[in-house]
């Protein structure tokens, strides 16, 4: 092994000057020169960390992994690596700084690939809500009609607007139509899963109606026409109240009030 | 390894130990629950945490968790936390605490431990000597301070500092390092000096003292003979890789090798009673394996200590 001899070394006369120059030297590859050092040693440094930033990334995003080409999965990951400023103690999260790293550098456009953000926030949303502090339920009963009773959310969940029907994305075909997507993720009650559903629009107003003002389906519903001024058609409350019915088995609704 | 047991025996004779056994009457932080006459944890590990609950391969005393993996998680992951809790004493073992760096102490995160510790009945907070952030970015990994006199006392400081605010000592474990840079001291003094300017415990590694032996052509035993073992609060086992003929890489993925059982049985030959902990953070296909690592070592305790 080669330790370096002293005639490059750069002169450094404080403990922070070296650790920060170290720092540089592991996020960049920029050639330095320190005294009674080893080159071997310092590089398996750098592999080392290098290989922590983009497992993080690489399990955070699987999908996205595989839309990139190895061309591109390289550029970005080896770009973030060497400019950002990781700020989160927690390596779980540090992808959530990839996905605005990746947007801020407009790299979707880049890649020719316009829905490659909404797959990252989508993608994050899952490990974000699998992870996410437990929140306090409130008091509920499994027994009810969902007509008439009031319908109790399981708070643990966040709804998210996308442009891109971005859960429908296929790694072979790598293309979707832009089309306003709401989604909702949340967490199963039960496998502790984050799941997903994908809402009308219709849906998500409803659903904004009985978290907002804590009511039945029924009153949402009646809510709605009041503001759309006409009557929906007996087919579409029906196609909604077997949604809603369904997120009641998903647990997306924890039951009834008491 | 299979015979490791048989010839420890031998190791005895060969082995010159010069030290007396320390009468060590340390002011120890763990609950008495800690206190079986031998304990033997393993570190708590998502990949396998079934397997301490299944009660049929492996059977540890105690685990330990990095904070920064379990602060703030809710859903499965709490779920498993709490029933590690109840099966299991916890100790924390930090990771990107950096008592080394010249960024500011991120006294936030400091409480967040101090509150998890709470939470869990926990009486140990560990972490490495060294530095994982600079220039305001974390670096994800555990890098050599320089040995210098300004090290020294930046330290020292520092770990003073979070000492004030989770009101007990911090314990400081000795890395393994695939370089030094800047030089200027022995790493020896180096790490005696900041545990008695920062007056805190200390987790010594076994693995890591071989490791940097071979990497930085030292005395492995000499190293230990030197150390303030009564500072020691537990010790840390492990398997490493060596990668080229100059260089071990500290894996803690592979097995414990014999010279690392033996460097082990020395050291617990000078010192009283402390627990030990077996580190494994991938390669989890052979879990008996595991189980066979801290037999052995609760083997070389129980000889030593009991
Ligand atoms: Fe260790």
């Amino acid at each position: 092994m080669k330790t370096h001899e002293s005639k490059n070394k750069l002169k450094f006369t404080s403990g922070k000057e070296i650790q920060d120059s170290m720092g540089h030297y592991m996020l960049t590859g920029d050639t330095m020169k320190f005294n009674n050092s080893k080159e071997e040693g310092l590089k398996a440094y750098r592999d080392l960390i290098f290989n922590n930033f983009e497992g993080s990334i690489e399990t955070a995003f699987p999908i996205f992994n595989k839309i990139l080409s190895n061309k591109e999965w390289e550029l970005v990951v080896a770009d973030f690596f060497e400019n950002n400023k990781s700020q989160y103690n927690e390596l779980w999260k540090l992808p959530k700084e990839f996905v605005e790293y990746f947007e801020d550098k407009k790299y979707a456009e880049a890649f020719n690939k316009p829905y490659l953000n909404n797959l990252l926030s989508f993608e994050w949303m899952e490990v974000e809500v699998f992870n996410m502090s437990d929140v306090d339920f409130p008091e509920y009963k499994k027994e009810g009609n969902i007509n008439t009773d009031v319908l109790v959310v399981n708070p643990e969940y966040s709804m998210d607007v996308y442009d891109y029907p971005i859960h429908k994305i296929n790694i072979e075909k790598k293309e979707l139509d832009k089309i306003q997507t709401i989604i909702i993720t949340y967490r199963n009650i039960k496998t502790k899963n984050a799941e997903y559903v994908s809402l009308s629009v219709l849906d998500a107003f409803i659903f904004e109606q009985i978290i907002e003002s804590k009511i039945s389906f029924n009153k949402a519903i009646s809510i709605v026409e009041k503001q759309l001024n006409e009557k929906l058609p007996n087919d579409v409350v029906s196609v909604s109240e077997k949604m809603f019915e369904e997120l009641l088995s998903n647990s997306l609704f924890l039951g009834y009030k008491i | 390894m299979v015979f490791y047991l048989a010839i420890i025996i031998i190791i005895r004779i060969t082995t010159t130990i010069t030290n007396d056994k320390l009468s060590v009457n340390q002011q120890s932080q763990f609950s008495e629950i800690m206190k079986k006459d031998i304990n033997i944890g393993l570190g708590f590990k998502k990949e396998i945490d079934e397997e301490f609950f299944s009660n049929n391969t492996i059977n540890p005393d105690f685990v330990e968790v990095a904070p920064e993996n379990w602060i703030g998680l809710g859903g499965y992951w709490k779920q498993v936390l709490n029933k590690v809790a109840d099966k299991y004493p916890i100790i924390t073992h930090g990771l990107s605490l950096s008592v080394g760096s010249y960024d500011d102490l991120d006294i936030r995160f400091i409480k967040q431990v101090k509150s998890f510790m709470n939470e869990y009945d926990i009486d140990i907070y560990s972490e490495h000597l060294s530095f994982a952030k600079t220039n305001n970015a974390h670096l994800y990994d555990l890098l050599p301070i320089p040995f210098r006199e300004d090290s020294i006392k930046h330290v020292s400081e520092r770990i003073k500092q979070v000492q004030d605010i989770i009101n007990k000592p911090l314990v400081i474990e000795n890395v393994s390092y695939y370089t030094s840079v800047e030089q200027e001291i022995l790493e020896i003094d180096f790490i005696k000096e900041i545990l008695h300017q920062a007056d805190c415990k200390m987790l010594l590694d076994v693995n890591n003292v071989y490791v940097n032996s071979f990497n930085h052509n030292y005395d492995a035993y000499d190293f230990i003979k030197k150390l303030p073992l009564d500072r020691v609060e537990y010790i840390h086992m492990a398997g490493h890789k060596k990668v080229s003929d100059n260089l071990i890489i500290d894996t803690h993925g592979e097995s414990i090798i014999d010279e690392v059982y033996k460097l082990f049985d020395y050291t617990t030959s000078l010192m009283g009673n402390v627990p030990v902990l077996l580190e494994r953070d991938f390669n989890f296909d052979d879990i008996k394996g595991l189980q066979y690592e801290m037999d052995t070592m609760r083997e070389i305790c129980k000889n030593n200590w009991i």
